[in-house]
């Protein structure tokens, strides 16, 4: 899987500042404390060229409706350009936590689906978290987009 | 969330759009609903005691409960359960109908999955209790009362001062009826115990109590001491971060922050430290508190100093109030001490300490006793502790607000194994230290105001075998707040009869 995603770019590191600021958003549901970022963020978006196409990271169905809202999506409209939320979990993916550590690794199912493949082919993509960790998650979401057609897909999130 | 509506018998019915399977209804945000008016009482439908437990007396959210949607819907459907909207568009904007707030700026929106509204409202002021907003119902019990057991029993079996002895009986003789009553009581006059009495008139009248007071370190000191005087008591604390919000008391006790959970709950409300920021402050945290009380209760307010509003309504007897002038033990408060020290702001600069201030610290030393050195401001608690420690060989250390070491430096100055504590005015209240001095770095700041000085000069002298604390305010130029402080407390002492 390792090529898949180009490039990956954090605005900042996750401290513990931006940890609490994190979790004031995800888990206390203060969505507006995001706009905070959002005249840097576009500050760094100047370089990316206007046809690359914004698709966030997206929650479980669960998830999503336990919280409302996806953060991944809140930072992404701070861009300033249009977010096309074309990735989704894969249904079958809580069951999947529950295998085994070598069952996991030698799964073939991605955690992720491509819902509109025309909306991707031949266009390059960036993919927007709020956190990078070990890069997997951001990997295994480029993987079908490139398996979708894309051309490139690169990265950014808040923190690392 | 999204709600159907639809008319059954005449009656408009509401309902999760999850549990209506008719796809002919169109589903809507909670908050675009027409007015809901609660079902009729059906008798005969069996309802979950756990959940009249959990709501009586409050408003909660739907992710409050740990039930499924489906029974909360039935109790609503059969008159137990009523659907309030938890933020309201007003003429001038919104309205949190559980805290009050109806500031602009404290208001925001986000795309929302559960409504599907890209601007669902909620409110930012009262967002560390699960988010309210537009589209989140406030669940209230609309069904009957909880029924509280009677034997209650005090079992403190100590005695009152003669000046707690007539608060006391005020206090009893008002419960049971409406109204307001000011206990003005002298930092260190014993004010829980004067609770007593009254708390225990109340609880055998079937009355449901609460006692609130602006910060955590309270509920977690008086909480024990109540739940001794009244061992029979189902009593149960609220603070952020408490766990036993389930269980039904008849007595709680709870943070004023806290009461925003609770919806006309309580026949007596205590509030202690009715004048201690953030609640005089905070006028949310007042509505937080006519919310959780019923249109009859009784609210009894306690302080030592109460704002200059409240003293113009004993004046004017619009008020009632009672007076503990004197201390548990029957000495005097303290008399501060002015000591001026010059320029303490040019001298600190320089990396120096007024030369009157630095005098009194190796006396301090000698003596052995505790101090807490009170300053003006955080930005200079570091410099002044480390000024001190090059003069003195005694353990000296700071505590402020945001310190993670606050709760572990208390106990140790409590212990005594610091000696000196340099402090911001988060001491001002409530910690209790024998043998202990208190001095004011900085007195004229203005950040010190006459409450304040009064608060932290209450600090000194409060136990019976060492009364007489030393209280020192060291200053450039008296300002009119210690001047004041000094006639509150002359005027206070000089009632008491001294
Ligand atoms: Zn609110
Ligand atoms: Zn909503």
């Amino acid at each position: 899987m390792a090529g898949v995603l180009q490039q990956n770019r954090s605005l900042y590191v996750y401290n513990d500042f931006l940890k609490e600021v994190i979790s004031k958003i995800k888990y206390r549901g203060d969505a507006e404390l995001v706009k905070g970022f959002y005249p840097v963020m576009r500050s760094k978006l100047k370089g990316i060229s206007g046809d690359t196409i914004l698709v966030p990271i997206p929650l479980s169905n669960e998830r999503h409706y336990e919280r409302r809202f996806n953060q991944a999506d809140i930072i992404a409209r701070g861009f300033n350009r249009d977010v096309h939320n074309l990735l989704e979990r894969n249904a079958h993916e809580e069951k999947q936590s529950k295998k085994n550590r070598l069952e996991r690794m030698k799964k073939k199912d991605n955690p992720f689906i491509v819902i509109d493949n025309n909306s991707i082919r031949g266009h390059s993509v960036l993919l927007i978290d709020d956190v990078y960790t070990t890069g997997s998650t951001l990997r295994y979401a480029a993987k079908v987009l490139i398996e979708a057609g894309a051309i490139s897909v690169s990265s950014i999130t808040l923190g690392r | 969330m999204r709600f159907v509506s639809y008319f059954l018998n005449d009656r408009l019915i509401v309902a999760p759009e999850t549990l209506v399977e008719n796809l002919d209804f169109t589903p809507v945000p909670f908050g675009e609903l027409p007015q809901i008016e609660p079902q009729l009482l059906n008798s005969s439908f069996k309802y979950d005691e756990k959940l009249q437990q959990v709501l009586y007396g409050k408003m909660l959210l739907f992710d409050e409960l740990q039930l499924p949607l489906k029974t909360i819907q039935e109790h609503f459907e059969n008159g137990f359960v009523m659907y309030n909207q938890g933020v309201i568009k007003t003429k001038y904007g919104w309205q949190c109908k559980r805290c009050g707030n109806e500031k602009y700026h404290l208001f925001a929106s986000f795309s929302c999955f559960r409504c599907k509204s890209e601007n669902c409202v909620y409110c930012r002021n009262c967002i560390m209790m699960v988010r309210v907003s537009v589209c989140s119902p406030l669940l209230s019990w609309i069904g009957p009362d909880v029924k509280h057991k009677s034997d209650h029993q005090l079992m403190w079996r100590g005695e009152l001062s003669a000046g707690q002895q007539i608060a006391s009986d005020c206090f009893v003789e008002q419960v049971g009826n409406s109204g307001e009553l000011l206990i003005w009581a002298v930092c260190g006059a014993g004010k829980t115990e004067v609770l007593f009495h009254g708390i225990e008139k109340a609880l055998k009248m079937g009355l449901r109590v609460c006692i609130a007071t602006p910060r955590t370190d309270v509920v977690l000191e008086l909480a024990p001491r109540i739940k001794e005087a009244f061992p029979n008591t189902l009593i149960v604390s609220y603070y952020g971060g408490s766990k036993e919000r389930e269980t039904p008391a008849q007595l709680v006790i709870s943070t004023t922050h806290q009461l925003y959970r609770f919806k006309q709950a309580f026949n007596l409300m205590i509030v202690d430290e009715v004048d201690a920021f953030p609640y005089s402050y905070d006028k949310t945290l007042q509505h937080a508190v006519s919310g959780s009380v019923r249109n009859d209760a009784l609210r009894l307010y306690l302080s030592a100093t109460p704002s200059g509003k409240m003293k113009k309504q004993v004046t004017q007897n619009k008020l009632p109030c009672v007076k503990i002038p004197i201390r548990f033990h029957g000495f005097p408060l303290p008399e501060p001490k002015m000591v001026w020290s010059g320029e303490w702001k040019k001298r600190l600069e320089r990396g120096k300490l007024p030369p009157a201030f630095l005098k009194w610290i190796k006396s301090q030393v000698v003596s052995e006793r505790r101090a807490m050195i009170f300053v003006p401001s955080v930005s200079i608690i570091e410099k002044v502790t480390e000024l001190i420690r090059g003069h003195v060989e005694v353990i000296v250390d700071f505590v402020h607000a945001e310190d993670p070491l606050r709760k572990d430096k208390v106990a140790r100055f409590r212990q005594g194994d610091i000696q000196l504590l340099v402090t911001t005015t988060i001491l001002e209240r409530g910690v209790t230290v024998p043998f202990l001095d208190v001095v004011i770095f900085g007195a004229d700041h203005e950040v010190f105001s006459e409450s304040a000085l009064v608060q932290m000069a209450g600090r000194a002298g409060r136990s019976k075998d060492d009364h007489n604390g030393q209280v020192l305010f060291f200053h450039y130029g008296k300002s009119l707040s210690m001047l004041n402080a000094i006639k509150h407390i002359r005027h206070m002492n000089e009632e008491a009869g001294f």
